[in-house]
């Protein structure tokens, strides 16, 4: 998992190196609250994944269970809510495309992740120390990693 | 000399087949060895196809003003021969071999994911259909091999083959990512016991460097073809006009120059296995060899500027990235050396793979020579897009990445068939391809410095530029007859070739020590390994390496 995220790793960090250098006028449609919250949810959601990781090493199912599905609604949440952030932009007609390529790309990401956690969760949530745990919460927190820097490179640039 | 019972490579049991044979079976399995030899068929076969579109190139070109070829197929065709070259024979013919012999020369009893194994296979299966897919929906891609912007944009190539080729190459670049993962995991964590990183055979070495290179290449590109699709399909302006059409060529070449390491140095790592078991010494300094891969694969992300040079970008801009490109050619000079000196003072023994072997030192240092002289700036200025770069890297990826092959597949054909090659055959197949290589290709040096550009459908009737390009195209006549008999002697060795033994080459690595074919679960038992040649030592109680050599002994 950790060599997947590397080349993930590389791929987003192209996509941004692409937004910079094309470094897009500030939009004024960006809502900075709106996304702060969502941020502070998917942020919420990398705390849950580990303690669902760390209740996985101390072998307490019921503990996975319940924190692996937080961090499944808080993950939800985010796509949901972020997505809804991004239909409103387009509607407005921003049509920047670096900024929805680095969108959807983590968006997708995150749906798989979703997914993921889903199947951890109905599959592999009671098992013995289960290393399927520990990998999508690597998983997770680097989903969350790269929010944090399209976060901040788009949405706190275009307000400093 | 202790043996140890197979570990099992993962806590999970591997499920397998119900039955062994039958079709179902292959196209079902997740066991090394059948994905490698799936793979090797594969890539066999989009060779036979891409050297079809070469011979059509070939016979465009081999007189001036020729009407053979329309413009628009030409460009067809030659991209698609660049692209399935490249992405459909040599990424998934050295990927197969290491599918196939990494497990066995660590003495593990698979890969690492076997499953994540054959998905990548079935990867490049839905890859090279959907790019050829495009022939009969429309049009070939027909923008060359890396597809430049603003060419590739939908103002200029409005059919869809641009849009297959990218969607194509998104598929196979996941694919290799997932091997190159796979290989990292196997080779970090399934080695025999005993067996250090400084002890593996030079193959994995420079397929585990050549992993971390993948993995972190082949994302760039993923990233620009995306880019590229978003303005075709969706409107958007990455590489158009409006724009930037010189930041398709940084991502590409971003990918592109470890991508030329990427299809070098697994063959790299055959060369390194071949040339000491047929010159009966250990190979001349391991750790150089296995250093200076590591180097390569450092500096390969410093100089993908030189493949711009004849654009604008600023003279001190250019001037770092000649220096770093020739700076590259030290560690590929090191190995040079290091196999020249391995064969000094050995027992030659010249069977069909050391022909090819040696063969390849001498191709190779050719290209490498005529790829360092483009690090030159005013040299390149002059030779950009000539056939000068024709011939370089058909002599980096002919005579290097393939010869080597050809070294290989005649001497890792007993371990996989359990039969040898006729080694009469391969002594035609090996003067033919020689010949015939070198006629095809020499001369496209001078052609270039003629001033012949490249990727051209026709060309007026100068002085010489016909009678050079008649001598290409009667050599790849030849060379066809060579592959042609390399051909015949892979199906008349598969039915009546002498059965070679487990060990027929008197070899030291791993994988000679079970049988041929290897059986499902590869060994019976693993010895405890204490140096690089653990067959060695097997055979030579007396003077094993581990006691000899000074190295080894401290490497408990």
């Amino acid at each position: 998992m950790a060599m997947f995220l590397l080349s993930e790793g590389v791929f987003f960090f192209m996509l941004l190196v692409a937004f910079v250098y094309f470094h897009p006028a500030p939009l004024p449609e960006l809502a900075f609250g709106a996304g702060a919250a969502f941020t502070a949810c998917l942020t919420a959601s990398c705390f849950t994944m580990w303690r669902a990781a760390v209740s996985s090493t101390r072998d307490n199912a019921n503990a996975v269970r319940g924190w692996l599905a937080a961090t499944i609604l808080l993950g939800a949440a985010f796509l949901v809510a972020q997505g809804d952030e991004y239909l409103r932009l387009f509607s407005y007609g921003t049509s920047e495309a670096t900024l929805f390529i680095l969108a959807a790309c983590h968006e997708v990401h995150v749906a798989a992740g979703i997914l993921l956690l889903g199947s951890v969760f109905l599959f592999q949530a009671g098992e013995f120390r289960s290393i399927a745990v520990q990998t999508v919460a690597l998983y997770w927190y680097f989903v969350t990693a790269v929010w944090i820097a399209i976060f901040s490179i788009v949405y706190l640039w275009a307000f400093l | 000399m202790s043996d140890f019972p197979q570990a099992s490579s993962s806590g999970w049991p591997i499920p397998a087949a119900e039955s062994n044979s039958g079709l179902l079976s292959w196209l079902t399995t997740i066991d090394h060895k059948r994905i490698g030899i799936l793979y090797l068929l594969t890539s066999l076969f989009f060779f036979i196809v891409g050297g079809l579109e070469a011979m059509a190139m070939r016979t465009q070109l081999a007189l001036p003003n020729l009407k053979f070829l329309s413009p628009e197929t030409y460009d067809q065709i030659f991209t698609m021969h660049g692209t399935t070259m490249i992405f459909l024979v040599v990424m998934p013919v050295l990927i197969g071999f290491g599918i196939y012999l990494v497990p066995l020369m660590i003495g593990a009893r698979d890969m690492a994911f076997p499953r994540l194994n054959a998905f990548g296979f079935w990867l490049l299966i839905c890859g090279g259909f959907l790019l050829y897919f495009s022939f009969v929906a429309g049009g070939a891609p027909d923008a060359g091999w890396f597809s430049y912007a603003p060419l590739s944009e939908k103002a200029y190539s409005p059919h869809a083959g641009l849009d297959y080729w990218a969607l194509g190459l998104l598929l196979l670049g996941i694919g290799t990512i997932a091997a190159a993962i796979n290989f990292i995991v196997t080779i970090a964590t399934l080695r025999a016991p005993g067996m250090t990183l400084r002890r593996v055979p030079l193959f994995v070495w420079t397929t585990f460097v050549n992993s971390i290179l993948v993995l972190f290449a082949l994302p760039a590109l993923n990233a620009a073809l995306i880019m590229l699709l978003m303005d075709r399909l969706l409107g958007a302006s990455f590489f158009t006009a409006a724009g930037s059409p010189l930041l398709w060529q940084h991502y590409f070449w971003i990918f592109g120059h470890p991508e030329v390491y990427i299809m070098i140095l697994p063959a790299f790592g055959m060369i390194s296995e071949i040339i000491p078991v047929f010159s009966r010494k250990p190979i001349f300094g391991y750790s150089f060899v296995a250093s200076s891969t590591v180097a390569i694969a450092f500096l390969s992300y410093g100089v993908w500027v030189h493949h711009m040079f004849a654009v604008a970008l600023g003279r001190i801009f250019i001037s770092i990235f000649a220096a770093s490109s020739m700076l590259i050619a030290v560690p590929t000079g090191v190995k040079i050396f290091s196999w020249s000196a391995t064969m000094v003072g050995g027992s030659i023994r010249f069977t069909t793979p050391m022909l090819f072997a040696i063969a390849f030192l001498l191709e190779f240092t050719v290209g490498g020579l005529s790829g360092v002289a483009f690090a030159t700036v005013p040299i390149d200025w002059q030779l950009t897009d000539t056939y000068f770069v024709v011939a370089h890297f058909h002599y980096v990826l002919f005579g290097g990445t393939a010869f080597a092959l050809f070294a290989g597949v005649y001497y890792w054909f007993p371990k996989i068939t359990g039969r040898l090659l006729d080694e009469t055959l391969g002594r035609w197949n090996f003067w033919l391809v020689v010949v015939g290589f070198n006629l095809t290709f020499f001369v496209q040096h001078i052609l270039g410095l003629l001033g012949m550009p490249r990727r051209v459908y026709t060309y007026p009737n100068l002085p010489w530029w016909g009678a050079l390009n008649m001598i290409s195209s009667f050599g790849a006549v030849i060379l066809v007859f060579g592959i042609l008999v390399f051909c015949v002697n892979v199906v008349i060795s598969l039915a009546f070739g002498t059965r070679a033994g487990n060990d027929p080459w008197d070899a030291w690595t791993l994988e000679w020590l079970t049988e041929s074919p290897p059986p499902s679960d590869n060994f019976e038992r693993v010895p405890l390994v204490r140096s690089r040649r653990p067959l060695w030592d097997q055979k030579h109680p007396e003077t094993p390496d581990w006691r000899h050599d000074p190295s080894e002994a401290r490497e408990r």
